[in-house]
C-alpha cells in the first residue's frame, strides 16, 4: 500500500510542477466560477427584459407574459459544459503521458524492480488522478455554493446542495473515465504526442461527433415532420438520435448533468428521487464504461511488454 | 549468491538468451561481457524480475525470480542504462520516492548517508534536469543502493560518461562492495572498466554464455594474451583492432 | 525557376507526402469526410423533399385544373452544407493543429532539421515551404468540400444551384479554409518557440479550447435568447424591433457578449458562414460580393491573424538559430 501512495505523491509533485497542467487546472477553476456569475447575470437581465415587458404591456394596456420558468440551479449548467470540455481535457493531460514519460526516462524499469506488481504502478497513478480530479471537483463544488450563496442571495435548500454534489460525483467519474483511457493509451503508445493525440480524437468523437450527427439526424427528421404538417416544435431527441447518442459518454453526461442542474425543461420539476430513479440507466453506462476501461488497463498493464 | 540454470529467453523464433547457467558468489563484482545484441540486456531484465524467463530458472540468494519476484525485488538494486529519472523532481525528491518504494518509512537518514558518501550533498535541492549526466548517474547509483541491497544490477553504467564521472562511479561501486559486501553484477562492453574493477567475468554471445569465471583463473589460463581484449576476442570471435 | 523557389515547391511536396503518410491526419480527414457526406447527403434529402412537395402540390393544382400556381419557396439549398461550419470548427481546427506541430517536431526528432539547414535551403524558405504544403493541403479539402456540395445538392436535392449560390458556397469554403489556416500557423509557430514539441501541443489544444469553446460557449451563455428553449424574446411573444428596442437597454452587457465573441475565431468563421448559407436569416437577397463586403470584418479577423502569424513564424525560426543547431 506504501508503494501505491509514494506513486501517487509523486503523480501529485510532478503534476503541480507541470505549466501546462496548472494553467489548465486554473482555467477550469476561473471557468466554473465565471460561469456562476455569467449565469447569474444572464438571469438577472433575462428578469429584468421581463420587467421592463411586463411594465409597457400595462402602459399599453395589454396583458402581460407568463413569467419565464427560472430554476435557481440553473445558474450553475454551465459547469456541465466545461466539465465536457475543459474536464475531459484535462483528465486526458494528466493521463496521456503517465506511462511513457516513464519507459522513456527509464524510471519504470526502475519502479519493477522494487517490491511492487505492475497492478500496483497503475493504482498508484490512478489513486494520483483520483486525488487530483477529487480535488479539483471538491473545490469547484465549494466555490460554486459560494457563489450561489453570494452572488445570488440564494440559501441552496438541501436537495439543491444534493443535485450539485451528484453532478460532480458524475462529473468525477466522466473524468476519470478519460484518464483511465489515456492511461492506457500511454501504456500502449510509443511517442507521448501520438497519445495525446489519439485520446484527443477519442474525445473529439465522443464529445463532438456523435452528438453530431444525433443533432443532424434530429434536425433532418424535424425538417421532413414540419413539413408535412406533423410537428411544429424541434423535439429535445429522436428514436434514431437517442440512439446515436447512446454511443456517446460526453452526451449521457450533459444530459445527465443538465437534469441534475434544473437546465432541461423536460426534467427539471422532477423531485430529486424520482429524477435519479429515472437517470439509473445512464449513471450505470457512465460507471460501466469506467469499469471496462479500468480492466482493460489492469490486464494490458500486466503484460512484459509495458516495458519495452 | 546469484544462480541461473538454462536461463532462457525467446521471442517468436528468435532466441535472445539460450540456456545460461551462472554462479556468482557473494561479493564478487561480476563482469558481463558481450557485443551489441548479444543477450546481456535481456539476461540481466530476467535476473531484475523485469522479465520472464522462456525457460529455466534463476535464483537470487536462494529465491526464484519469478516464482517469489517480490522478495526479490526487495534484495536487489538496479541502474538501467541511459537512465534520466524524474527531471521535475528535486535529487532529494527523487531518493525520497524510491527509497519509500524499496520499503524504507523514513528514508531521510539512508539519503543523507548516500549523498555523503558520493559527495553529493550540494545538489540535494537540484532539480534532476538541470544536472549533468554523470551527476544524474550518481542519483542513479543513489537509488540503486539506498536500501543496501545484497545484489546491484547495473546495465552499462559508464556508458557516455567522461573519464571523471566514469572513475566516481567505479569508486562508488569498490566503496558499496567492500563496505557493505554488496555483490554488484555489471553489464558492460568497456574491456577496461572490467580490468580495473571486476572479480569475475562472464562473456555471452548470440544468447550463449561462452564462458564465468573468476578474472584471475582466466588470465592465467590465457597467460599467452597480452591483455583482457585478446582474450575476449579469443572467446568471443572477431576480429582485433 | 530560382534555387528558393525551388527549395520552397520540394519542402511543399514533402508535406504533402509526410501527411499523406501520417496515421492522425488520416484518421481525423476520414472523420471530417464521413461527417460531411452524411450531413451534405441528409441536408441534400430535404431540399428534395422541399421541392418534391412543392412539385406535389402543383401537380395537385393542375390535375383540378388551376392554371395560377403559387411560386416556389425558398428551398435554401445551401443550408444543406451549414453542418460543415461545426465540422470544420472542431475537425479542420485539429487538422491544422496536428499539420503546424507535425512539420516542425517531425524534422526536430529526426535530426533532417540539420540536414535541410545545411542545403541551399534559407530558413525562411523553410517555413515557408512548410506551409505551403500544410496550406495546399486544407485548401485540397475545402475543395472537395466545395465540389461534393455542389454536385449532391443538384443529384440528390433536384435543386439546380444559380451561379451566384455556387459563389456563396465557393466563399464559404474558402472562409472555412482561413480559418483552419489560422490554427495550422499557431500550432507552428508554438513548435517552433516552444523548447518542447509536446509542451507546444498541450499550450495549443488549450489555447484552441478557449479560443475555440469558451469564448464562444460565454458568449451564447450570455445571449439572453438563447435561454429558453424557442427564444426568450419569442416566447414573450416579441418582434424583432421590440425585441432590439428591450436590448438598447442592455448596452455595456450586449457589448461585453460581443467583445468575448469578437475574440473567437470560430465566431468569425460562423458569422461569416452562416450569412452565406443563409443559415442566419436576413441576406438571402443580398448576392454573393455584396456579402463579401457586409461581413468584411469577420474576414479580415481570419486574414490578419494569418498574416501576422506567418510573418512572426518565420521571423521567430529565422532568429532562433541557437535551437536548431
Amino acid at each position: 500500500m506504501s508503494g501505491r501512495v509514494a506513486i501517487a505523491q509523486k503523480e501529485w509533485r510532478i503534476a503541480s510542477r507541470d505549466s501546462v497542467f496548472l494553467v489548465m487546472a486554473i482555467l477550469f477553476l476561473i471557468m466554473s466560477i465565471a460561469s456562476v456569475y455569467i449565469g447569474s447575470s444572464t438571469k438577472s437581465a433575462e428578469l429584468k427584459a421581463y420587467a421592463d415587458i411586463v411594465q409597457v404591456a400595462r402602459q399599453q394596456g395589454g396583458t402581460a407574459p407568463a413569467a419565464p420558468l427560472i430554476y435557481p440551479l440553473e445558474m450553475l449548467a454551465n459547469i456541465v459544459d466545461y466539465i465536457v470540455m475543459i474536464g475531459a481535457v484535462l483528465a486526458i493531460f494528466l493521463g496521456y503521458n503517465a506511462f511513457h514519460s516513464e519507459r522513456e526516462n527509464g524510471t519504470l524499469r526502475i519502479l519493477l524492480t522494487h517490491p511492487l506488481t505492475q497492478k500496483d504502478v497503475v493504482m498508484g497513478k490512478l489513486l494520483g488522478a483520483i486525488g487530483m480530479i477529487g480535488m479539483l471537483l471538491a473545490a469547484t463544488f465549494a466555490f460554486n455554493l459560494l457563489l450561489f450563496i453570494a452572488v445570488d442571495k440564494l440559501v441552496p435548500n438541501t436537495e439543491e446542495v444534493a443535485r450539485l454534489a451528484i453532478c460532480l460525483v458524475m462529473a468525477f467519474t466522466y473524468m476519470m473515465m478519460f484518464y483511465s483511457g489515456a492511461l492506457w493509451v500511454s501504456l500502449k503508445a510509443r511517442d507521448g504526442g501520438f497519445a495525446f493525440l489519439i485520446m484527443m480524437i477519442v474525445w473529439i468523437f465522443f464529445s463532438f461527433v456523435i452528438p453530431q450527427l444525433a443533432d443532424t439526424q434530429r434536425n433532418y427528421a424535424f425538417a421532413i415532420s414540419n413539413l408535412s404538417g406533423l410537428v411544429t416544435k424541434m423535439p429535445s431527441e429522436t428514436a434514431a438520435s437517442h440512439l446515436i447518442n447512446l454511443f456517446s459518454p460526453a452526451a449521457q453526461f450533459t444530459n445527465l448533468g443538465n437534469a441534475l442542474l434544473q437546465a432541461d425543461a423536460d426534467n427539471a420539476p422532477l423531485r430529486l428521487g424520482v429524477l435519479l430513479i429515472r437517470q439509473t440507466p445512464v449513471i450505470l453506462y457512465l460507471l460501466g464504461c469506467n469499469l471496462a476501461l479500468l480492466i482493460l488497463l489492469f490486464h494490458s498493464a500486466k503484460r512484459e511488454e509495458v516495458l519495452e | 549468491m546469484l544462480v541461473t540454470h538454462k536461463l532462457t529467453k525467446k521471442y517468436q523464433n528468435f532466441t535472445a538468451v539460450d540456456g545460461v547457467d551462472l554462479n556468482i558468489r557473494e561479493g564478487a563484482i561480476f563482469g558481463f561481457l558481450g557485443h551489441n545484441g548479444a543477450g546481456k540486456t535481456t539476461t540481466l531484465s530476467m535476473l531484475t524480475t523485469l522479465l520472464k524467463p522462456t525457460s529455466g530458472s534463476a535464483e537470487i540468494d536462494g529465491i526464484d525470480v519469478v516464482k517469489e519476484f517480490l522478495k526479490v525485488r526487495g534484495m536487489i538494486g538496479y541502474l538501467p542504462e541511459n537512465v534520466r529519472l524524474y527531471g521535475d523532481l528535486t535529487v532529494w525528491e527523487n531518493l525520497v520516492f524510491f527509497g519509500k518504494l524499496s520499503g524504507l518509512r523514513h528514508p531521510g537518514d539512508s539519503i543523507k548517508e548516500i549523498l555523503k558518501t558520493l559527495t553529493f550533498t550540494e545538489w540535494t535541492n537540484a532539480k534532476v534536469k538541470t544536472l549533468s549526466k554523470g551527476m544524474r548517474q550518481r542519483v542513479g547509483i543513489a537509488q540503486a543502493i539506498l536500501h543496501h541491497p545484497k545484489v546491484l544490477f547495473l546495465d552499462e553504467p559508464t556508458s557516455g560518461l567522461d573519464p571523471q564521472g566514469t572513475l566516481d562511479i567505479r569508486n562508488i561501486l569498490l566503496k558499496v562492495n567492500a563496505d557493505w559486501g554488496t555483490t554488484v553484477f555489471m553489464n558492460t562492453h568497456l574491456l577496461s572498466e572490467v580490468t580495473k574493477i571486476c572479480t569475475d567475468v562472464g562473456i555471452i554471445s548470440h544468447g550463449k554464455l561462452l564462458i564465468a569465471e573468476p578474472l584471475n583463473q582466466l588470465e592465467q589460463r590465457y597467460s599467452d594474451c597480452k591483455s583482457l581484449e585478446e582474450i575476449y576476442f579469443q572467446i568471443a570471435g572477431g576480429n582485433e583492432v | 525557376m530560382n534555387a528558393t523557389a525551388f527549395s520552397v515547391k520540394t519542402l511543399a511536396g514533402k508535406e504533402i507526402r509526410d501527411a499523406s503518410r501520417s496515421r492522425l491526419f488520416m484518421i481525423i480527414l476520414v472523420m471530417l469526410v464521413a461527417l460531411v457526406i452524411v450531413s451534405v447527403v441528409l441536408g441534400a434529402f430535404q431540399v428534395r423533399v422541399n421541392v418534391d412537395s412543392y412539385n406535389q402540390s402543383v401537380a395537385l393544382l393542375q390535375s383540378i385544373g388551376k392554371k395560377n400556381f403559387p411560386a416556389a419557396p425558398s428551398m435554401n439549398p445551401l443550408s444543406a452544407s451549414k453542418s460543415f461550419t461545426n465540422y470544420i470548427g472542431m475537425l479542420g481546427a485539429l487538422l491544422g493543429i496536428v499539420l503546424g506541430n507535425a512539420t516542425i517536431r517531425r524534422e526536430r526528432e529526426a535530426g533532417t532539421m540539420r540536414l535541410i539547414l545545411t542545403r541551399q535551403t534559407s530558413r525562411s524558405a523553410l517555413v515557408n515551404g512548410k506551409t505551403l504544403g500544410n496550406l495546399t493541403l486544407l485548401l485540397a479539402i475545402s475543395v472537395l468540400f466545395y465540389i461534393f456540395s455542389a454536385v449532391a445538392v443538384p443529384t440528390i436535392g433536384h435543386w439546380s444551384l444559380t451561379p451566384d449560390e455556387n459563389l456563396r458556397l465557393g466563399f464559404f469554403c474558402l472562409i472555412g479554409f482561413l480559418y483552419m489556416t489560422f490554427f495550422y500557423l499557431l500550432s507552428m509557430m508554438l513548435a517552433i518557440v516552444c523548447e518542447s514539441y509536446e509542451k507546444a501541443l498541450l499550450l495549443m489544444v488549450t489555447i484552441w479550447l478557449i479560443l475555440a469553446f469558451i469564448l464562444p460557449q460565454i458568449g451564447d451563455t450570455m445571449d439572453m435568447d438563447n435561454q429558453i428553449s424557442g427564444g426568450f424574446f419569442a416566447a414573450m411573444g416579441m418582434t424583432r424591433d421590440q425585441e432590439k428596442q428591450v436590448l438598447s437597454q442592455f448596452g455595456f452587457y450586449e457589448w461585453l457578449r460581443n467583445a468575448f465573441e469578437e475574440l473567437s475565431p470560430l465566431k468569425h468563421f460562423e458569422r461569416a458562414g452562416f450569412a452565406l448559407l443563409n443559415v442566419k436569416p436576413g441576406f438571402e437577397s443580398n448576392t454573393a460580393w455584396e456579402l463579401m463586403g457586409i461581413k468584411w470584418w469577420d474576414i479580415a479577423c481570419l486574414v490578419v491573424p494569418n498574416a501576422i502569424l506567418w510573418f512572426s513564424a518565420t521571423m521567430i525560426f529565422k532568429r532562433r538559430e541557437d535551437r536548431y543547431l
